[in-house]
């Protein structure tokens, strides 16, 4: 499972779900493992497989033969399949039979790299190499765990009771919060759906886009192209870092995405199509810090509204095999807010049983539509209808000139200068022309402390965009929509006016909560107007967001400390923000 | 005393006189006969040569000569007269007349000594005298009788004297003989002195092994077999030359084994050197019938065999072999700078580009350079290690050890030593280029500190202009504030008086400190265009800002002026309301042109700044190039000098680190530049790396450095992407049209060269066609011909050099020496058989000094006026010399310039006419060609007028049209010159005009890749990428930048052309 932000359905661009399942036909498996699997409902292969030894034992190849022996075989689906402790018992069963053979070494350096033991699955894996050098499965995986121990080589390590985070160590501040999120989220998957993990799962997070195609069998160009931001694959969560983009993006909401994909993953031992991967993890990844509700982000909303009014929804044989095979990030997003509603609609029906169910039918080696519609209460037409008309039901509305989100992946210069993201870097990425001239004097004026000044220029900008067609603001400046209410809105605030502040980002908050600011500004106009609770839940979204902002952490503690004592955090927490506060404020 | 004593004095006195007479005559006898033997053998030896028997045949004669006049002259009469009777009987021989008494004299002498009594005559008789007459007894004969005997004798020979007596006229013939053969031999001697004298010399001469033997008509050696054994610093291998002639040809030191069999059997043998082999003699080892022979070449000469049979007389050979002493000559070294005389407004490193040639192997390569007069400094470039040459460019800061001062000037040149192990390490030296400093050195912070001083006071007076708006009361809204604005415009119409006063007294304040600060603007003009840091473009952007707000400012004035504004306490309040509405329309377009200016002023700030911290990555990249390279050569030599520049250069690297940690800290603080352009790199770890150099460094551990050095150059060439990547991001981002416009023109102008380039290649292709017809044309008669133009030319040289021009800054020096220049090449190209491009240099020559003269003229004019001057303040002070021989100036220059323009014309003539030297088909290619390239040259037309359009504005091409222009002149004139059929001339320009555009288009890529050079970039060589022909182009810009400009343009066309060479 991977997730992007071009917009967020574009996690699925590209897409090998994090178990790929052969059976279901939908992405595909993991190219080092796809020849050795002989899933369950692929019975005919693994037979071939199995068929196949004598022959590759005639060809003098004994370790295929050793591989092919019954325990080895199984012991390498389970590690497939993730189911750890059985294909450890394999495993040793294994080495205690043919101890010292290249295909316990194989076996064991596939087992470390699953466990996230890099140096050591590196170290049987080229064992396993040099005994057999033309098997392309061991070198494959022994280039993922070089390229996995490469990249982590200098990170950090931190646990909570059912996670273990890698991280930079100039990427401290997120670890909090992600273990607060994903603990949070595995209560609410193993309420929900039943989910128990086997081991730790690992998070780890990546300094750049191009960490995260090297550790995956994705390219550069794709993870590029496609804006991939996240994935879950090999039993572990691989995520980009929020500093890696201009503006941040919902770090959490994406981690605890990609959690989802590890459960259902490990529910179905990978056998669940794409589209119901990304539907349950799109349904479920605000779980972590709300209850169920099928609410859709307003990018999403917009495009399925406007797909409902032309009747050009996308189907679901269009989502086959790939997401990533349809035509533009604007048709995977509308396949992503679809499958969204989709489940939103199982959900409405049956509710979470609707959803194990589901889950329990997939694993069982059912069809996922048969299995939904089942869940549902009825045939796949029939459900297609309720969905319809369940979309319908939501009202959903457009938004006139929106501005897409897209991934702002920052210079590869910014990266390597480990420098945090800050509002001026995200800004600068429109070209100074038309209405943005205004933005940037304004920002001189900012800089300059010359606040009237400053709003003078914001405001002669906002009024070209409000007075201009989005042609002639040109591609660059939509952004404008945002820009300036934003700048205003810090603007108003240093002027003492929170309240013009507030009303100046009413309208960004809800369509844009994919940006830090509105609710970094609208979280300090609160609690300058005395709302510190307020304050506190639009600068927990702001966070969600982008981290790295001293002013979100500074204004949070200072928040924290002002709320009423039953609902005050504990110190330490008050003390934390504080900390990261200097800390960031700090750093460049 | 008694008697016979008397008479035995007398007796002895002419014995002795005898003996003295025939000493005398013996003598003389003896001497002419020595002289005349002497003569005649020495007369045989000049006949006869020499030989091994003239000195014991001279000898002998000699000796015979002594003998017999000592026999005669000495023993013979010592002989004859022995006793006294002797000399008695004699006496009565010299004269017949004293025959008697020679008689009693012999008798008075035999009675010998008569005692006084006979008992004293028996007992104490003495033994008689062996001379004495025996006593028969002195009883027999009377005592006295015998006394008085001896007395009368004794009596009768008193009166005598032995010179009486005896006469010496004989011996006047010995004399006469002596003096007749000194005559003989004075005569010959004057008569034929170089006879006597070689004859007489070598009679006294021990002959050589050369004189002393026979020359061989026939030859007396058989095959000679040659072994050069080179010395080791030419490192060529030993040669062995089979059947050689036994002529030796190599260079000194070599040593050589002769091996040869003798024709006959001898039992010695030798080389004899020399002509006469009167060099030394080299034995030769005879073993089993081979001789051989081992010398060391020191000087040129000859040598011979010589033989010494086993029967018979020495034999030599009559011819010599040659052994000739090759010249092992010193380096040759060309040097290649920007340009001959580089001026700098402030100090930057320098591309200095050199070869060098040896013989037989190059050692060191330095750059030597003298900053005014301080003492001579040496730059290590390169150990050739006795490779034949070496060449390379290096980059070279001038500055590198302390500032230099303004108006500094340095000389500067390579020298090449040779690895001349024998006679010593020879130098070649390059001729000597010079850069001077013009300007005191403004650092580039200093410039922009100034400009960002004017950015905030432009934002300021923006920022009060806008809070002075109509309806800007920091908030509202877009629509609130439009309707404030709407309302302000009615405006002050309902606002009290006070409050209008207010007002006006604001408006006043704002336009009173916004003259100040556009006066900050004209004074930093007024300063660059006195120092021309800015840049012209930079300059006429501020400039043209200071313009439209000066003009705004001025409007504004007049308003603000008027009396309803300007005294309050006569209007009413509706008067002062309405000029203040009146004020602020203007006032609007008076904050867009703000708006306009500070956002171009803070774009032009943000992109020097950082393009100044992308020319120090740069600068880093090239030093630590420059750090691997002498690394490697100390990691080779382990030369301590290289070591101790390693260690300046690892100073100077980290000291630009830290300015560079510096600037970066500053633009952080500053915050000039938006984040997006900021990821600058963290300089700790370069610094540290660095420092981990130079401490290893001081450990001198080659492989540990090494490591050390790598890894910091993978830093720096970090830094240096990461500052190259923010200063072109932040070029395509801010100045997004004039990159899209720079990318246009430089697809164009890279089809253009592309054209220009392959047509070119064609055109060489024909030239080397016509070459080769030219040269089979002029065969036979180039040899003559190039002989005599070689002499002229010489002739031209020394002419050129005899002239005395005086300051050797001054134009006339320059065009002399450019003169001679151009006579140095001359000798080269006619040497090459280049006679095309002779031609070009003798027309330049010409030119050279036709301007020489025109300078010399005006100098002669000057210096008439001068000395008119002088005569009327001081009448006769001086008419010195100096003024007489800078009259005569011109006269040589002239004379020299008819000179080189012979040449030219010779060459002319001589040269077949190029249309006969290509074939119809050819002819037809060249015209073919010509019509391309008068197409390419109209689209080169068509790209400058939009280079004209398009580029003027824009910083650093301005002059891109100028370029444009010159490279489609070069096309004209290549293709007029391929209509002419004269293909090398035209391949020349085409090669020019392709050049020209190589330089346009990478000034274009690096203007596109975030803007123009910085001060610190180096001085590049123009042209060195590509080819050897520049020369021309740039002895033409050269020429062309001596054109007067108006004085309004000096600077800036001095500048255009200071980067133009660049």
């Amino acid at each position: 499972m991977l997730l992007g932000l071009a917009p967020l359905a574009l996690a699925a661009l590209a897409s090998s779900p994090c178990l790929a399942a052969p059976a279901g036909g939908a992405g595909g498996a993991p190219a080092p493992l796809q020849s050795l699997r002989a899933p369950p409902s692929a019975s005919a292969a693994s037979a071939a497989t199995a068929g196949s030894a004598p022959a590759a034992a005639s060809g003098g190849n004994a370790q295929a033969v050793i591989r092919a022996s019954k325990l080895g075989q199984a012991a390498e689906q389970n590690l497939d399949e993730w189911r750890f402790a059985e294909a450890r018992t394999q495993i040793d069963e294994l080495a205690t039979k043919i101890p010292d053979s290249s295909e316990v070494a194989y076996l064991e350096g596939y087992a470390r790299f699953l466990e996230g033991n890099y140096p050591g699955a590196v170290a049987e894996l080229q064992k396993a190499v040099k005994a057999s050098p033309a098997d392309p499965t061991a070198r494959e995986i022994l280039a993922l765990a070089l390229a996995a121990g490469d990249a982590v080589k200098d990170h950090e390590e931190a646990h909570s009771t059912h996670f273990l985070v890698r991280y930079p160590a100039e990427d401290a501040v997120l670890v909090p919060y992600a273990l607060e999120a994903l603990e949070s989220a595995y209560t609410a998957l193993a309420e929900d759906l039943g989910f128990a993990a086997e081991m730790p799962i690992r998070i780890e997070f990546y300094r750049s886009p191009s960490d995260l195609a090297a550790v995956s069998s994705l390219s550069a160009a794709e993870v590029a192209r496609t804006g991939t931001i996240a994935l879950c694959k090999w039993a572990r969560l691989m995520v980009t870092t929020p500093r890696a983009l201009s503006f941040g993006y919902p770090w959490l909401d994406s981690i605890n995405h990609e959690l989802v994909h590890y459960a259902v993953s490990s529910l179905t031992r990978d056998r669940a199509p794409v589209w119901l991967q990304e539907g349950i993890a799109k349904f479920m990844e605000r779980r972590w810090r709300e209850p169920i509700n099928g609410r859709l982000a307003p990018s999403m909303e917009h495009l399925l509204a406007k797909a409902l009014r032309s009747g050009n929804l996308i189907g679901f044989e269009a989502m086959h095999p790939s997401m990533a095979k349809l035509p533009s990030a604007e048709d995977a997003s509308l396949a992503f807010a679809e499958v969204a509603t989709a489940i939103g609609y199982l959900h409405a029906r049956g509710g979470m049983p609707a959803l194990r169910a589901t889950l329990a039918s997939v694993l069982a080696g059912g069809d996922a539509r048969v299995a939904v519609a089942t869940a549902a209460g009825g045939g796949w037409p029939e459900f297609e209808r309720g969905w319809k008309s369940y979309m319908v039901g939501l009202k959903l509305r457009t938004y006139p000139g929106f501005d897409l989100p897209t991934t702002h992946i920052r210079k590869a210069a910014a990266l390597a200068s480990r420098r945090k993201p800050s509002e001026d870097d995200a800004l600068a990425v429109f070209k100074v022309t038309g209405p943005l001239r205004y933005l940037r004097l304004g920002n001189m004026m900012l800089k300059r402390n010359r606040l009237r000044a400053a709003v003078t220029e914001y405001e002669k900008g906002a009024r070209v965009v409000a007075t201009s067609t989005r042609a002639e603001r040109g591609r660059d400046t939509n952004a404008a929509q945002w820009l300036f209410p934003v700048k205003l809105g810090r603007t108003y605030l240093a002027l003492g006016d929170p309240d013009r502040a507030l009303q100046s980002l009413a309208s960004l908050q809800s369509a844009y909560p994919e940006l830090p600011w509105p609710n970094l500004i609208a979280g300090q106009a609160l609690l300058a107007k005395g709302d510190p609770a307020g304050a506190v839940a639009a600068l927990r979204l702001s966070l969600a967001t982008n981290p790295f902002d001293p002013a979100v952490h500074c204004t949070l503690a200072d928040a924290d400390s002002r709320l009423p004592a039953a609902a005050r955090p504990a110190p330490e927490i008050i003390q934390r923000e504080q900390r990261f506060c200097r800390e960031l404020s700090d750093t460049p | 005393m008694g008697e016979l004593q008397r008479i035995r004095g007398f007796l002895d006195s002419v014995r002795r006189r005898v003996w003295f007479r025939e000493a005398l005559l013996w003598g003389g006898v003896g001497g002419a006969s020595l002289l005349t033997v002497l003569l005649a053998l020495a007369l045989s030896a000049a006949r006869v040569g020499p030989g091994g028997f003239w000195m014991p045949v001279t000898l002998g004669a000699g000796l015979g000569c002594v003998l017999v006049a000592a026999t005669f002259g000495l023993w013979r009469p010592r002989r004859r007269l022995r006793t006294d009777p002797d000399a008695a009987r004699m006496l009565g021989r010299l004269d017949p007349a004293w025959r008697r008494l020679s008689g009693d004299i012999l008798s008075a002498v035999e009675f010998g000594e008569v005692p006084a009594s006979p008992r004293e005559a028996l007992s104490d008789a003495p033994p008689a005298p062996p001379t004495s007459m025996p006593v028969t007894s002195v009883a027999t004969t009377s005592l006295v009788l015998a006394r008085a005997f001896q007395g009368t004798v004794a009596e009768a020979v008193r009166p005598f004297s032995a010179a009486g007596l005896v006469s010496l006229r004989p011996a006047a013939y010995g004399a006469g003989a002596l003096a007749a053969a000194l005559a003989l031999v004075i005569g010959l001697s004057l008569t034929a002195p170089g006879m006597v004298g070689r004859g007489l010399g070598l009679l006294f001469h021990r002959p050589t092994l050369f004189e002393g033997s026979t020359v061989s008509s026939v030859p007396i050696i058989g095959d000679v077999r040659l072994t050069y054994e080179y010395p080791a610093y030419t490192g060529l291998p030993v040669r062995v030359v089979e059947g050689s002639t036994g002529d030796i040809v190599g260079v000194r030191g070599t040593r050589v084994r002769i091996e040869t069999t003798p024709l006959h059997k001898s039992r010695r043998a030798a080389l004899l050197t020399g002509d006469l082999g009167d060099g030394p003699e080299i034995p030769l080892r005879l073993s089993k019938g081979i001789m051989t022979a081992h010398l060391t070449l020191s000087e040129s000469g000859n040598y011979r065999f010589w033989l010494l049979p086993l029967i018979g007389r020495a034999v030599r050979e009559d011819r010599s072999h040659r052994i000739e002493v090759e010249a092992d000559r010193p380096p040759h070294v060309e040097i290649q700078g920007p340009a001959d005389r580089l001026e700098l407004p402030t100090p930057r490193p320098i591309e200095v580009g050199y070869s060098a040639s040896d013989d037989f192997g190059l050692g060191a390569v330095e750059l030597v350079f003298r900053v005014d007069e301080a003492p001579e400094q040496r730059l290590p470039l390169k150990d050739a290690h006795g490779a034949k040459t070496a060449q390379g460019r290096t980059l070279w800061d001038p500055a590198r050890d302390g500032s230099l001062p303004p108006g500094a000037r340095i000389a500067y040149h390579v020298e090449a030593r040779d690895q001349d192990g024998i006679s010593g390490p020879k130098s070649g030296i390059s001729r000597t280029l010079y850069v001077s400093i013009a300007r005191p050195q403004e650092s580039a912070d200093d410039r922009l500190d100034r400009q960002r001083e004017i950015l905030e006071r432009l934002t300021s007076d923006l920022a009060d202009r806008l809070e002075l708006s109509p309806g800007a009361t920091g908030g509202g809204g877009g629509g609130q504030q439009e309707r404030g604005r709407e309302r302000g415009r009615g405006a002050g119409l309902a606002l009290g008086l006070p409050q209008l006063e207010q007002r006006q007294a604001a408006f006043a304040a704002v336009h009173e400190a916004e003259e100040g600060h556009i006066t900050l603007l004209g004074r930093l003009l007024d300063d660059d265009r006195r120092e021309g840091i800015l840049g012209k473009t930079l300059r006429n952007q501020l400039a043209a800002m200071a313009e439209r707000l000066g003009r705004l400012l001025r409007e504004e004035r007049g308003i603000l002026s008027r009396p309803s504004v300007g005294r309050a306490a006569q209007r009413s309040a509706r008067q002062l309301a309405t000029s203040l509405a009146r004020a602020e329309r203007p006032h609007e377009g008076h904050i867009a042109e703000l708006e306009k200016d500070v956002l171009l002023l803070d774009d032009l700030i943000g992109r020097q700044r950082l393009e100044d911290l992308a020319s120090i990555g740069r600068e880093l990249t090239d030093s630590h190039k420059r750090l691997e390279d002498l690394l490697a050569r100390y990691a080779a030599t382990k030369d301590e000098a290289l070591k101790r520049q390693l260690e300046r250069e690892v100073r100077e690297l980290r000291a630009r680190i830290a300015d560079l940690a510096q600037k970066i800290a500053n633009l952080k603080t500053r915050n000039e530049v938006p984040d997006e352009w900021r990821n600058l790199p963290d300089t700790k770890t370069v610094a540290e790396s660095a420092r981990k150099l130079d401490d290893l460094l001081s450990q001198g551990d080659p492989g540990a450095m090494s490591q050390a050095l790598s890894e910091l150059g993978k830093d720096l060439r970090g830094l240096r992407e990461m500052l190259d990547e923010n200063a072109e991001g932040f070029g395509e981002g801010r100045f997004p049209q004039e990159n899209r416009v720079i990318s246009d023109l430089m697809k164009r102008i890279g089809d253009l060269e592309g054209d220009e380039r392959a047509l070119a290649g064609e055109t060489q292709g024909l030239s080397d066609k016509q070459e080769a017809e030219i040269e089979k044309r002029l065969q036979g008669q180039m040899a003559d011909w190039a002989r005599k133009e070689a002499e002229k030319v010489e002739r031209l040289r020394q002419a050129l050099g005899e002239l005395r021009t005086g300051d050797p800054e001054s134009p006339l020096t320059e065009e002399v020496d450019r003169a001679r220049e151009s006579a140095k090449q001359l000798k080269r190209l006619l040497g090459e058989r280049d006679l095309a491009e002779a031609k070009g240099e003798a027309e330049r020559a010409t030119q050279s000094l036709d301007r020489a003269g025109e300078h010399a003229v005006a100098a002669a004019t000057a210096s008439a006026a001068r000395r008119n001057n002088t005569k009327n303040n001081k009448r006769g002070s001086d008419g010195s010399g100096a003024e007489a021989k800078a009259g005569e100036l011109p006269e040589s220059l002239a004379g020299a310039r008819a000179l080189a323009q012979e040449i030219a014309d010779d060459v002319q003539k001589f040269l077949p006419r190029p249309e006969e030297t290509l074939g119809p088909g050819e002819r037809e290619r060249a015209r073919a060609q010509a019509e391309r390239q008068s197409a390419i040259g109209e689209r080169a037309d068509d790209t400058a007028r939009e280079a004209g359009r398009r580029l003027a504005s824009i910083p650093g091409l301005e002059r891109a049209q100028e370029d444009l222009r010159g490279a489609s002149e070069q096309m004209r004139q290549a293709a007029e010159h391929l209509r002419k059929s004269e293909a090398k001339e035209a391949s020349g320009a085409e090669r020019n005009a392709a050049e020209r555009l190589a330089k346009l288009r990478d000034n274009l890529q690096e203007r596109s890749m975030g803007g123009g050079k910085q001060q610190r970039d180096p001085v590049r060589i123009p042209g060195a990428d590509e080819s050897s022909a520049p020369r021309a182009w740039r002895q033409e810009l050269l020429d062309a930048m001596k054109e007067h400009a108006p004085e309004h343009f000096r600077d800036d066309v001095r500048r255009y052309y200071e980067e133009l060479v660049k």
